[in-house]
């Protein structure tokens, strides 16, 4: 009995030994790479309520890849869901919806400057000056004013829904507002919407083609509508063509356009390509998915390169696809989880 | 570091084979009640604890992993490596599990009220029913007949504005009993953490996080002759809870509201050659979530009408057969349904067992269940147990089993989806237990082998659905050891256990899916506990040190949480002066008694060290 004893308080011993790690771990802490080469930022969604987006950096020349690279360069975990990120005046604003804010990043190194906070449920930011910034949001029915050198808050655009994607065009910002069908023309100058365009059900994306033309994707909602492509004209803010796809079913999202401005991609499940001046919707995929779903898409706007996001089970690191403008894969990254959003660096 | 304290446990385990004489009064091994498995199958039992909860009853218990969102919060039971939905819950015999989610949430099931409750692993849970394809939980409500006038109340007050009162009456004779319970559990959880999420390092208390629960039962039970028994039990419990965020994330004020009443009317005979059971029972479940900036106010509401006929019939002193018909009808209305979902699930079983010579016995099993739009496969099962030596037991099960995809699986919209099939398990184990006067050693193996493993994905089509996923291969060891030592006037009790818990996935139907051959999350490879209580004359003291292995939190395994390892302490004075007297007792509990920074789910903090006392009151006439 007396070994008994002896061990048992062995035990308790080893027990009550101090640990170092709390919190969530990662087994594949690798470094930051420093060498030049034009980089491409993937950001990671993360689980909602996990606290694990991340932000993976790939370099197209030396063709490495590194993963969790807002945590290493700053030993802080980024929060979740990571819903967007946009390069303006050197700074990436990363978007991160649950945690409700925007960490805003140098490009050289990944160590956050700043951090915006206090938004309800940010989704997508535009930068329009240094002093003033616009972002979207899922809850807040408003279009907060920020202040990209300062991150504080400094207005808002009362906005009847859920705003989403949005551009700045011949000093007009265009913002998609899913929750009401329609593209909120808004003035920076006098942070005033001047005018509304009614378009299909649930718009989420929007580019500017090579005539001055806005594409907005529709993803017509959950089976509510016919998911369609419109066309505005920018100088008279009109409906000027309007595609609808072939089934109520379909959910087409991430309209990106290409470097002549001619060509439109988006994912629809698959990867589809569509020329602007085709007068229908395109049924046979440009690059197909096989049999999971693409979650994310971006056209590079140096080589018109393809980047396709796969987040396989969405509980595990996913993976990033490149293929070259003509659909021939070049290589296949090993990411974070739940790749979603692409930003090009430039050298 | 793992491997160590194994090692270590089997010395411990050892060291035990030595010297004692006296009596083991706690047998793990109980069976032969018409709820529990039949004679072949191991059951654990649990000792009841008033104030805890299910989730603390476990945890406090046996080594199994229980995953805690953090105090007061979401905690759920992983297993043999099944998740929380692949555990079935029972109260007095009918399955409660949230028909909708498919889960329960044991930090809100209440075992204040309840005067039994047991855990079946693996293959024995398919007596009862389907779905635990870890295994299932019951708790239960029996009474004897004597003739008493009894009244418990206890007041525990404790550190985060802990304040649990619990009172129970207990009145009856040989012919009629009564319980009436209440108890009502209150909790700030304002506890402080270390929130290094953020880039100043700072101490800041847990916002959101207040936890209040309402329970009342009333039970009656007659038993108009020496062979009938009528028992009528009623519960209602009414949780209000505010869910805390994650660390580092500003609160939206989440609130979750959970109303309950569960009731059933039994019937028991219970002659020398047969013994039948039927009961009907009435079940409503409540849940509303609440989340103001994010403009969700969702409802759940459930009403089921359940009902089961159980027979057994002696042949003769070695045969037997035991039938069960189950009938449950559930009208459960949600926010996320488009009508009410009307499911009938119907259930019949039959059980054969034999004692064969040389103590050999065997039960041979079928289950066939009817569900609602659904394709259900026939549940075989088979058991052996050998115990010819007294002290030595051995025994083996194998069985299929399946688990019937939820309503909110099924019916969610958008996405739910009325294609899946079930998820299909074929599950074996082989144990042995040996047992004498003072002391006990357990050893099980099991494997299990689940295909069609459900899980939600993006469906493309702008919103999530539930696929047939993965195919799940798990296998492992659970040991358990139990000794019992007294010197003059002191006795002491160990109680060891360990579980090894290797669940992989096999197959995906996706491709570059990583996850094959890796561990699930939230799932520890490995679990332990140790367990010291010492008795002198009034005073125990009871020491438990858990430690819960790392898990991986991505399904490739490349981010893991970390072991954590808490202890309690509890000091217990029990005042008796004589038996069916007045009792008087004063608990102290220390839990995380060195104080360890832990979180169990990423993210979500777990308190440091804090305290419990318990005053408790027993008046007896």
């Amino acid at each position: 009995m007396k070994n008994g004893i002896y061990i048992l308080a062995l035990i308790l011993f080893l027990f009550s030994c101090k640990k170092k790690e709390v919190g969530p771990q990662r087994l594949d802490g690798k470094a930051y790479y420093k060498e030049p080469g034009s980089k491409i930022v993937i950001g990671c969604e993360g689980n909602f309520g996990f606290g694990n987006a991340s932000i993976s950096l790939y370099n197209t020349e030396t063709k490495t890849i590194s993963n969790n690279v807002f945590n290493t360069q700053n030993n802080l975990p980024l929060g979740d869901v990571l819903q967007s990120s946009t390069l303006f005046n050197g700074y990436l604003y990363v978007v991160v919806n649950n945690s409700n804010k925007i960490e805003v990043i140098d490009t050289t190194n990944f160590i956050s400057m700043g951090t915006i906070t206090g938004l309800t449920s940010p989704r997508y930011f535009l930068g329009l000056s240094p002093t003033k910034g616009y972002v979207t949001d899922l809850y807040a029915n408003a279009i907060t004013i920020v202040n990209p050198s300062t991150f504080q808050i400094t207005g808002s655009i009362t906005v009847a829904a859920w705003t989403e994607e949005l551009l700045f065009h011949n000093n007009k910002v265009y913002v998609t507002q899913k929750g009401t069908n329609q593209i909120l023309v808004i003035d920076p100058m006098t942070d005033l919407i001047t005018d509304s365009i009614t378009v299909g059900r649930e718009p989420n994306s929007l580019v500017i083609d090579a005539f001055q033309n806005l594409w907005v994707l529709c993803s017509g909602g959950i089976n509510e509508a016919q998911p369609e492509l419109v066309k505005i004209n920018t100088s008279s803010n009109t409906v000027t063509s309007i595609l609808s796809f072939n089934s109520i079913a379909d959910s087409p999202n991430s309209l990106r356009i290409d470097t002549s401005r001619k060509t439109l991609f988006y994912l629809n499940n698959n990867l589809f390509k569509h020329s602007i001046s085709a007068n229908q919707i395109e049924l046979t995929p440009y690059i197909s998915s096989g049999n999971s779903i693409y979650y994310g898409l971006g056209i590079s706007p140096f080589n018109n390169e393809i980047y396709l996001a796969d987040a396989i089970d969405y509980i595990q690191p996913g993976k990033v696809y490149r293929y070259n403008a003509s659909a021939n894969i070049i290589e296949t990254l090993s990411v974070g989880l739940i790749p979603q959003d692409f930003t090009f660096l430039e050298n | 570091m793992k491997g160590l304290i194994f090692l270590l446990l089997f010395a411990l385990n050892v060291s035990f084979k030595y010297g004692q004489q006296d009596t083991l009064p706690e047998v793990e091994v109980k069976a032969n009640k018409i709820n529990s498995p039949s004679l072949t199958y191991k059951v654990v039992t649990f000792k009841i604890d008033d104030n805890n909860s299910l989730s603390e009853l476990i945890q406090n218990n046996s080594a199994i992993y229980l995953k805690s969102y953090g105090l007061g919060n979401l905690a759920t039971v992983s297993i043999r490596g099944a998740n929380a939905s692949q555990t079935q819950l029972l109260w007095n015999g009918f399955t409660i599990n949230s028909p909708t989610l498919g889960q329960n949430d044991l930090s809100i099931a209440s075992t204040s009220l309840i005067d039994h409750a047991s855990l079946n692993l693996g293959a024995s849970s398919v007596v009862n029913s389907s779905g635990g394809l870890g295994g299932s939980i019951q708790l239960e409500n029996k009474t004897d007949f004597k003739k008493r006038v009894k009244l418990i109340a206890s007041q525990e007050i404790g550190s985060f504005g802990i304040n649990n009162s619990i009172v129970k009456l207990k009145l009856g004779n040989k012919k009629w009993q009564s319980f009436t319970g209440f108890a009502k559990k209150k909790a700030e959880n304002d506890f402080e953490y270390n929130d290094f999420l953020s880039k100043e390092p700072r101490i800041i208390k847990q916002a959101n996080a207040v936890y209040q629960q309402l329970e009342l039962a009333q039970n009656f039970y007659y038993k108009p002759s020496q062979n009938h028994q009528i028992g009528l039990k009623t519960n209602y419990t009414t949780t209000e809870r505010q869910l805390p965020s994650i660390m580092g994330i500003m609160s939206n004020g989440e609130q979750q509201f959970d109303d309950a009443i569960k009731s059933s009317l039994e019937w028991n005979l219970n002659k020398r050659n047969y013994f039948h059971q039927m009961s009907v029972g009435y079940f409503y479940d409540f849940l509303n979530y609440i989340d103001t900036i994010a403009a969700i106010d969702s409802k759940v509401r459930i009403n089921s009408f359940k009902g089961y006929y159980k027979g057994k019939y002696y042949f003769n002193d070695s045969t037997q057969l035991r039938l069960s018909l189950n009938t449950d009808r559930i009208f459960a209305s949600s926010s996320n349904f488009n009508e009410v979902k009307y499911q009938v699930r119907d259930a019949v079983f039959v059980e054969y067992y034999q004692l064969l010579k040389n103590s050999l016995s065997y039960t041979l099993s079928f289950r066939k269940e009817l569900i609602t739009d659904l394709k259900t496969p026939l549940v075989p099962a088979i058991a052996l147990k050998w115990n010819k030596w007294e002290k030595h037991q051995l025994f083996s099960s194998v069985a299929r089993n399946f688990r019937a995809p939820t309503l909110n699986d099924l019916y969610w919209n958008p996405g739910g989806n009325t294609d899946l099939n079930p998820e299909n398990g074929i599950m074996g184990e082989l144990g042995y237990q040996y047992q004498v006067n003072k002391m006990a050693i357990g050893i099980t193996a099991y494997y299990s082998f689940i295909n069609n493993w459900i899980q939600w994905l993006p469906s493309g089509k702008g919103y999530w659905s539930p696929v047939n996923l993965k195919e799940v291969e798990s296998y492992g060891v659970e040991f358990s050891a139990e000794k019992k030592v007294k010197l003059k006037e002191v006795t002491l009790s160990l109680i060891g256990s360990y579980n090894l818990v290797i669940a992989q996935n096999r197959a995906s139907i996706l491709e570059d899916d990583a996850s094959i051959t890796k561990q699930l999350i939230y799932v520890p490879r490995n679990t332990a506990s140790i367990q010291a209580n010492i008795i002198y004359r009034s005073i125990s003291l009871g020491y438990r040190q858990s430690y819960n292995g790392s898990v991986f939190i991505d399904a490739a395994n490349q981010t893991y949480m970390p072991y954590y390892a808490p202890a309690n302490f509890r000091f217990d004075w029990r005042i008796n002066k004589n038996e069916n007297k007045n009792k008087y007792s004063l608990g102290v509990t220390v839990e995380n008694l060195y104080n360890e920074e832990y979180q169990i789910v990423a993210n979500r903090p777990m308190p440091g060290r804090y305290f419990r006392l318990i005053l408790k009151v027993e008046f007896n006439k």
